[in-house]
């Protein structure tokens, strides 16, 4: 390939892997279109998009980690719902048309978008009493706190029976349609599950790297990896991820959800238009 | 509230580094050997998220969190299980 579409892809990959890392939605529902109106297909295509993710994930999973913006207590459990939904998911392809679940994914994102860009303020405050010591994981449950520019903010997710059951089935719709979930993920872990924004963002960019590299390991035995295009996107994503998690440190969380619905309804367009 | 977040942090951070690194050279050396650098960093990318399970595993163990190491654990096995199954299937 010529030096002009390998910064072509590059420069796709840090833009979708930024977006990606902010709203915890991975970034390759967006990447892989593109590449294919580019002209590549979407054989070639899919492997660079999971690629994408997990090289958003893992760089942008540095910055989130010493944050507190990773709930991985919370990933776990949730991904034990999402990842059994997703093989049963995978199992029962062909049930429903692509065009059925694609429409539904998108009537999804738009709902979730909405969902976000409706809620005023912050649900989660910081708390004086707390320092910089107390932001993490709290050992043996769910709780946890994070850093909010020099604050610590604490939480609690609820409703998890509820939440980890609409993530199986988010996990069988996406093992369905063959997407990586990371935008259904995210509203699901901040609006059901009441995770502050910022951490269910993170959280998300967690999991679909987990996912993704499933799907990666799953592609390279069957030799769809061009591993010359890959390295393109491996360098692009890792900036894009670090310049992800970067930026969300610096927005207030109403940004980053108002940020994450401009993204859902940009991904609902795309699913409407492979519809 | 110790849970080793900077720890996880420094071995997500060798991992970019490396990936990183890896991936570069890989582009600008290309030929035989610039295709196994893109294919080294694609493997030390493709690991990343199931090392973080296996570290976040440990330091559970290691703060005596067994519910949740053995959560981590039950993900391990089926996203394993989910691998093996599906390759075979197809």
């Amino acid at each position: 390939m010529e030096v002009g579409g390998d910064l072509l892809i590059i420069a796709l990959a840090v833009v979708t892997s930024t977006l990606g890392a902010i709203g915890g939605l991975g970034g390759a529902i967006i990447l892989v279109p593109l590449l294919t109106f580019g002209g590549m297909s979407i054989t070639s295509a899919a492997p660079l998009g999971l690629v994408s993710v997990i090289a958003g994930s893992v760089a942008a999973g540095r910055r989130q980690a010493s944050d507190g913006t990773v709930n991985h207590r919370f990933a776990v459990v949730t991904e034990l719902g999402a990842t059994s939904g997703a093989v049963v998911g995978v199992l029962l392809s062909g049930v429903l048309s692509e065009r059925v679940l694609l429409w539904c994914l998108a009537v999804f994102a738009i709902a979730a978008a909405l969902l976000g860009a409706r809620r005023k303020g912050m649900r989660w405050q910081p708390d004086t009493n707390l320092t910089v010591a107390d932001v993490g994981e709290r050992p043996g449950s769910l709780s946890g706190a994070y850093l909010l520019d020099h604050s610590v903010v604490p939480y609690t997710p609820s409703r998890m029976p509820l939440g980890v059951c609409l993530m199986a089935l988010a996990g069988v719709v996406t093992g369905l349609a063959g997407v990586g979930g990371g935008f259904l993920k995210t509203p699901l872990s901040s609006e059901v599950m009441r995770l502050p924004a910022k951490v269910a963002a993170g959280t998300s960019t967690f999991t679909i790297g987990l996912t993704a590299s499933v799907a990666l390991v799953l592609m390279a035995i069957d030799g769809r990896i061009v591993a010359a295009d890959a390295a393109l996107v491996v360098l692009g994503s890792l900036v894009g991820g670090t310049i992800g998690a970067r930026v969300q440190t610096m927005l207030s969380p109403p940004v980053v959800r108002r940020t994450t619905a401009v993204a859902l309804v940009a991904i609902a367009i795309v699913l409407v238009i492979r519809a | 509230m110790s849970d080793g977040r900077f720890a996880l942090a420094r071995v997500i951070g060798v991992l970019v580094i490396a990936a990183g690194a890896a991936a570069l050279l890989g582009v600008v050396v290309g030929g035989n050997f610039g295709r196994t650098l893109d294919i080294a960093a694609l493997v030390a990318l493709a690991a990343a998220p199931g090392v973080r399970l296996v570290v976040l595993m440990v330091s559970w163990v290691r703060q005596r969190d067994y519910t949740y190491a053995a959560a981590a654990l039950a993900l391990a096995f089926l996203i394993i299980v989910s691998v093996i199954g599906t390759s075979i299937w197809r």
